[in-house]
């Protein structure tokens, strides 16, 4: 008599065993094989493209962005562009950590000009000479630092310039002109500022907001025709970087308003609550799409350079095609690239953006170069590139951000002196130095 | 067949009594292997990841050995969040435990509009970080916030002070914001412990001739010590993990003033790409922490010994 409580063995039947083998053969085949890519005429759907950008979130950049996308759907029916993306100040952390992790996580991706130099040699980018031929046309010396190994791996979609933007009627209002030179801008900026109601200038300057202040921050040393390195040696403890973070401290006591985010110094820049604000050109357009003032966009300027070289900080953005994706995506990716840089979708998106400085020979129509009343200053200035202000620390440019900004606050908080701040940045920065140019 | 079935219900007994023995094992497993998988092995990887050269997208994983703690131990920078970090952690137990305290001491009286009153006082708690950083960061600002009304109102200042850009007041104004945010939860659990504390002690108390504060001091106290240990160490442990009230109030700033370890391993790993360093600061933490955690169990131990005996 056989035992029933006794435990079940368990025995697998040769047809159970065949179908757990075929089962378990199956996936690790479905896991193995190379993922098959048909030809778009096969497939019978749109090619779907994402184009990561924070184009998206941006005021004005975003709707000309779309309304050119749009335009191209319409034009043809085998590509179709989606959007994506993170905000503004989010993009450049996510899109960095996808670029050293391996792998961007789009087909089609805009650029800082810093993170060009970096996705390039880490070949994420590919050449988009063809590109250029297709549109026909002739592109710009300037983006000559965007070719790798002489070809062109990244189309410049906006390049913007640092300079001084004014409010015309609060200058009339104070009697004041344009600057003649900085010390004459810090009477003038202090002229301007009656606290809390009414404030000289505004740059970024809240530890919170800590990418946001070294991107401007950069352009103060150039105010006295400085960089914050060569190669690979940082420059903070030079003139130029001691007299521009001075400047910057003044003009902090005097005329800002101490303790204000960028959003919220954007908003009263439209309200005619702060004259004068240190930004690329880019950043207009948010003030004629994105006030309740109707007079405020016909009355902004840029100051013609009156500081020492009268360089401002020059940034291309290049849009590139992901070298990690699906040749027949790059391929869509190339095609609409090709549409887009046909002069006149160029124009369109040039004038859509209001962006001021071309790409290509001919890409901005006189006609509409003479509505920008506010670009008279930017086109005055002397480029000067991020490479030329950064050295190797170009590829390092967060990094070197992480060690200056927390010396910045030491300096306005008044708890040290530029030079002591400074001093003790050059060091970590050296540090920083040591840890990073390792190959 | 009557002692068949004997036989065969003794020869049960033993697999009945092991599938017994099994069960709790068998109901805790999925919450083990899921601590394995989230906590274990990260805190694994963490360990193993410092002690190699891990900055992201620079050259390959190498093994550095002690490097990245020689380097920690001579970062000033560490031991400013290391101070940092432990007197957010002091303030902010202090603070919110005892004003968790205070406010359940309150709430236990009767008075009219007390279930009202416990609602209101229960508002920060449930406020998301988001929110309650953006009101303390208006209340806060240097030129607009309402804060500046009432402060020159009451002293002579030629200025508004500078609040959170300050470095001598932004970690005081972040231990209060952060305990303004926790008291409810420390007064809640308070609360209900003080209404477990049976009547009788507080009558004898009374026939014994204790005034009030004798009562809290030889009633009420002993029976809360355990709880407040407890909370203690929640408090503790909740503080240091605190990331997201400091990091959108303040960034760490100004000057590191409230760069808590957190925020550093934060700004190592995801700023500065270098994971390995955020890894060992990491480690430092978790052995700070660790260590509170087994102070307080043995202070807890001590205490519980006492009153047994």
């Amino acid at each position: 008599m056989s035992n029933q409580n006794s435990p079940k063995k368990s025995n697998i039947s040769r047809r159970d065993f065949l179908k757990m083998g075929s089962t378990a053969a199956a996936g690790v085949s479905a896991a193995a094989l190379p993922k098959i890519h048909f030809p778009n005429f096969i497939r019978q759907s749109k090619m779907e493209l994402n184009f990561l950008t924070w184009f998206w979130t941006e005021p004005g950049r975003g709707d000309a962005w779309r309304a050119m996308i749009q335009k191209f759907h319409e034009a043809q029916s085998d590509i179709h562009i989606n959007e994506s993306g993170y905000g503004e100040n989010d993009y450049f952390q996510q899109i960095l950590i996808q670029a050293r992790s391996g792998r961007i996580d789009g087909d089609l991706f805009t650029q800082t000009p810093d993170f060009f130099f970096f996705s390039s040699r880490r070949r994420h980018t590919i050449s988009l000479e063809d590109v250029v031929k297709k549109a026909g046309v002739t592109l710009s010396k300037a983006q000559d630092m965007l070719r790798k190994d002489g070809e062109v791996n990244g189309l410049d979609i906006v390049t913007v310039r640092f300079g001084l933007v004014y409010n015309k009627a609060m200058f009339d209002k104070a009697g004041v002109t344009e600057p003649t030179d900085l010390d004459n801008w810090v009477e003038i900026a202090t002229a301007l500022t009656d606290r809390p109601n009414q404030f000289g200038i505004y740059s970024p300057h809240m530890a919170s907001e800590p990418f946001t202040v070294w991107f401007t921050l950069q352009q103060w040393a150039v105010l006295y025709d400085g960089v914050w390195a060569e190669g690979k040696k940082p420059l903070l403890t030079s003139d130029p970087v001691i007299n521009g973070m001075k400047l910057f401290k003044t003009m902090y006591d005097n005329a800002m308003p101490q303790g204000t985010d960028v959003g919220t110094a954007n908003q009263m820049v439209a309200t005619s609550r702060i004259a004068q604000d240190m930004v690329v050109s880019a950043a207009v357009n948010q003030w004629k799409t994105n006030t309740e003032d109707p007079e405020l966009y016909g009355n902004l300027r840029s100051a013609a350079p009156f500081w020492p070289g009268g360089k401002g900080i020059t940034r291309i953005h290049p849009i590139c095609v992901n070298a990690n994706t699906e040749p027949e995506k790059q391929e869509a990716a190339k095609e609409f690239l090709a549409w887009l840089y046909q002069k006149e979708n160029y124009q369109e998106l040039l004038e859509r953006c209001l962006d001021v400085i071309p790409a290509i020979e001919g890409g901005i129509r006189p006609e509409y170069r003479e509505t920008l009343t506010w670009a008279d200053g930017y086109d005055a200035t002397n480029a000067i590139t991020v490479p030329e202000v950064l050295g190797d620390f170009v590829l390092f440019n967060d990094e070197l951000g992480q060690v200056v900004t927390p010396h910045i606050e030491e300096i306005l908080a008044g708890a040290k002196s530029v030079e002591d701040a400074m001093a003790e940045a050059q060091v970590e920065a050296e540090q920083l130095a040591e840890r990073v140019f390792t190959e | 067949m009557a002692a068949q079935a004997a036989v065969n219900v003794k020869a049960l007994r033993p697999t009945m009594g092991r599938r017994r023995d099994y069960l709790p094992y068998m109901l805790a497993l999925p919450i083990i292997i899921y601590e394995a998988i989230f906590i274990l092995i990260p805190i694994i990887q963490q360990f193993t990841s410092s002690f190699t050269s891990d900055i992201i997208g620079i050259g390959n994983v190498k093994w550095v050995g002690l490097a990245n703690y020689e380097r920690l131990f001579a970062d000033k920078n560490f031991w400013n969040s290391m101070r940092v970090t432990l007197l957010f952690m002091g303030g902010t137990v202090v603070i919110a435990v005892g004003a968790g305290l205070l406010a359940a001491l309150l709430m236990n009286q009767r008075f009219r509009g007390r279930s009202v009153t416990r609602a209101i006082m229960t508002l920060p708690w449930a406020f998301p970080d988001l929110p309650t950083v953006l009101v303390f960061y208006w209340i806060l600002n240097p030129n607009f916030g309402v804060i500046n009304v009432f402060v020159r109102f009451f002293l002579p200042l030629d200025q508004n002070p500078k609040w959170l850009l300050d470095v001598n007041m932004s970690l005081p104004l972040v231990i209060l914001i952060a305990s303004w945010k926790a008291f409810p939860f420390y007064g809640l659990v308070t609360l209900s412990v003080l209404q477990s504390i049976p009547h009788e002690l507080y009558e004898a108390a009374k026939v014994d001739g204790a005034t009030p504060s004798q009562a809290f001091r030889y009633v009420t106290l002993p029976e809360l010590i355990p709880t407040l240990m407890l909370m203690g160490v929640l408090a503790c442990i909740f503080a240091f993990r605190q990331f997201a009230l400091v990091f959108l109030s303040t960034g760490g700033g100004p000057a590191r003033t409230t760069e808590t370890l957190v925020i550093s391993v934060y700004k190592a790993a995801f700023n500065s790409f270098d994971f390995s360093y955020g890894a060992t600061i990491g480690m430092a933490g978790f052995v700070a922490v660790f260590a509170i955690t087994l102070l307080f169990a043995y202070l807890q131990r001590r205490q519980e010994a006492e009153a047994a005996s």
